[in-house]
């Protein structure tokens, strides 16, 4: 029978596929992470308990970015309150300080929240991205690299944050976010923002001694016994301490697991996926035609 | 081949469609995204919504019906299958057409293609390698078409001999079952801005098991407008078995749905406002068409089995849309996307393409087994 040949020949082409499958992850990857320790990545600890909203950190950015002042678009005009200067982020404005009016022991009180990207241990936004545009550096700042995009706004669409913003005030947009000035961080120095802040809300450093340096704080009282950052979507480079309860201050409550898992166990069934069809459908084919030669 | 009077008004309008669509493109090229409703809260909307998850699981026809043919041997289908080919290859082609326009730089659509940009780590990796593959597979099944037209018969010989056609075929089922289900597998990510009655695990699975679904029920409706327009007959009886077909299909796609919300707890969100949505797609686009499907002297029946197809048309229409939009539960309350006239002439451009290029095809070229000359 004819068939038998091909029958060889395909199981040998899906063996080979199935070999050449491991060889496609080392085209690319969109992150270094899995080769670098995230306690060995810099990141930076927001005190909120020591936040004025002075806003020399947002004017920082913009200056450290060229990134224009007055450039407002469409939803940022609305719920601007007395102390917010941008309602949100977005692909001019890359951080910026939030304000929540709370009560705290019969008090009413306020509170500044700056905003910026988390720089995620295992970025969603990167691994989302199919061609690799933003990506996990092993230093820990999630990066931008514009030559790449070709603006499939996936990364907007899959940030737990809503970080990853676009310019959709023009014909051909690029993704804009905060990238931890990485062209600084691979210097030796610190972020724009870190450097301006001057009453110490901002602490720059490798993940690892943020944490313990969060903890030490904690310890010595007035602060929530939580470490927003620490487990938030298995882990972020950018922590957050308040001496007030997270969820009073619009925190967003995300998983604490790493976004990428989810597609990865749905994207890793591929190997069994494919072959088994490739077997299923011969199968049937050979079945189909097995019967009506008996029919004949 | 004389143009008739009927001819020449359909074509002249889709082109005058296809003419103002053309304009909300170039709008969108000149002016920019400040045309349509896209912003930071809405990265994707109607043109993803309709021209990409709606366009690929609307044509899910060409490789269910391969599938017949080819791989379980049902012969008898073999005269749906040019037409079918002819809808669901279009389909792909404006699909393309309209992610080019979606983007925000048309110019760079190859860069997953370049090997040094690789992330195979992103599901719309896999979507954009098996549409495009899958575009190829189909322009290589139509191109007998192509070849009788000019007689090159030792072309077609070649194409359609078993030895080629079956491993194509093969290949042409793997592929599109691979980015049907990844269309849902693009959401995954998104576990807590995606609305529980919509969001699951399984998405992937919903997503190819509705667009099997639509496979029969376009070949029924499509078979419907070209019996009627080109005075052909109606193949009642192979349009029953697809009816039979889309009953069992709907069953397992209801029940798995059911058995998932359930599974989730996700129940207890019937009540809210999007539930409404909710509510009208599955009772309306899916409920409703298995319940007219059900008794077999209905399945006999054209007209019945031609409205539970729209039905389920409707039905897949309106998942599509859900999942993508309804969902969305990131944006603050005050933002409500609403796709402005520039979004939607697009939109209507590409679906009158596609008309404008059926019509066309269906006159110049062999598609219909009765307008075949040789070689029958």
């Amino acid at each position: 029978m004819e068939w038998k040949l091909s029958r060889r020949e395909f199981l040998k082409s899906t063996g080979s596929f199935l070999v050449s499958l491991p060889l496609i992850n080392t085209f690319g990857s969109y992150s270094s992470s899995n080769k670098n320790d995230p306690d060995e990545m810099y990141g930076f600890l927001v005190d909120v308990s020591r936040c004025i909203g002075c806003g020399d950190c947002q004017a920082a950015c913009k200056i450290k970015n060229n990134l224009p002042v007055s450039s407002d678009l469409p939803y940022e005009r609305n719920e601007r309150s007395y102390w917010d200067n941008y309602s949100t982020l977005s692909a001019y404005t890359w951080t910026r300080i939030r304000s929540k009016k709370l009560v705290k022991d019969g008090k009413e009180i306020v509170r500044f929240i700056k905003e910026q990207c988390m720089h995620c241990i295992d970025p969603a936004c990167a691994s989302v991205c199919f061609v690799g545009a933003l990506y996990k550096t092993p230093e820990g700042p999630v990066i931008y690299r514009a030559d790449r995009c070709v603006g499939c706004r996936y990364c907007v669409y899959a940030c737990p944050w809503g970080v990853p913003k676009w310019q959709y005030d023009k014909p051909f947009p690029f993704i804009q976010k905060c990238n931890m000035c990485y062209d600084r961080v691979i210097e030796g120095k610190k972020p724009a923002c870190v450097e301006a802040c001057k009453v110490g809300a901002l602490t720059f450093g490798k993940r690892k001694e943020l944490i313990e340096e969060a903890k030490r704080r904690i310890s010595k009282g007035g602060y929530v016994n939580y470490i927003y950052g620490e487990e938030e979507a298995g882990g972020t480079c950018v922590l957050y301490i308040s001496d007030v309860p997270f969820d009073e201050l619009d925190f967003r409550k995300v998983m604490k697991f790493s976004y990428p898992e989810l597609t990865q166990a749905y994207l890793g069934n591929m190997p069994i996926v494919i072959p088994s069809l490739f077997v299923g459908l011969l199968g049937l084919y050979l079945y189909s035609r097995r019967r009506q030669e008996v029919k004949r | 081949m004389t143009a008739s009077k009927s001819f020449l008004i359909w074509t002249s309008a889709l082109i005058l469609v296809i003419a103002f669509g053309a304009y909300g493109a170039f709008l969108r090229l000149t002016v920019g995204f400040k045309v349509t409703a896209l912003n930071d809260y809405y990265p994707w909307g109607l043109w993803i919504a309709y021209d990409v998850l709606t366009g690929i699981a609307l044509a899910a026809g060409s490789f269910s019906l391969a599938f017949g043919v080819y791989i379980i041997n049902k012969k008898k289908f073999e005269p749906l299958l040019r037409p079918t080919l002819l809808t669901c290859l279009l389909a792909y082609l404006t699909t393309a057409l309209g992610l080019i326009i979606d983007i925000n730089q048309p110019a760079r659509f190859w860069h997953p293609m370049f090997p040094l940009f690789f992330q195979p780590h992103s599901v719309l990796f896999e979507v954009y390698w098996c549409i495009s593959l899958y575009i190829i597979i189909q322009l290589i099944e139509f191109s007998p078409i192509v070849a009788e037209k000019l007689r090159w018969k030792w072309f077609y010989t070649v194409i359609e001999s078993e030895k080629v056609m079956v491993p194509l075929v093969m290949v042409g089922i793997i592929v599109p079952t691979l980015h049907q289900s990844s269309l849902g597998g693009l959401f995954l990510i998104a576990p807590d801005k995606v609305h529980p009655l919509w969001y699951s695990p399984i998405l992937p699975i919903l997503f190819y098991i509705s667009a099997l679904a639509a496979a029969p029920a376009m070949i029924i409706i499509e078979s419907n407008i070209s019996s009627r327009v080109l005075n052909r007959g109606l193949e009642l009886d192979l349009l029953s078995s697809l009816g039979r077909a889309m009953r069992y299909i709907l069953l397992v796609y209801v029940a798995i749905r059911f058995v998932d919300l359930a599974a989730r707890g996700a129940l207890s969100y019937i009540g809210d406002a999007r539930s409404l949505f909710f509510l009208v797609e599955i009772l309306i686009g899916f409920i409703a068409p298995l319940l007219l499907l059900l008794p077999e002297k209905f399945v006999k029946s054209g007209k019945i089995l031609l409205l539970a197809s729209i039905l389920v048309v409707f039905g897949v229409i309106m998942n599509r849309f859900d999942v993508l939009l309804t969902a969305w539960l990131y944006p603050p309350s005050g933002a409500i996307y609403f796709p402005t006239w520039a979004e939607i002439s697009v939109t209507g451009m590409l679906v009158a393409l596609e008309a404008l290029a059926f019509t066309l095809a269906v006159k110049y070229l062999p598609i219909f087994p009765e307008i075949k000359r040789e070689h029958a």
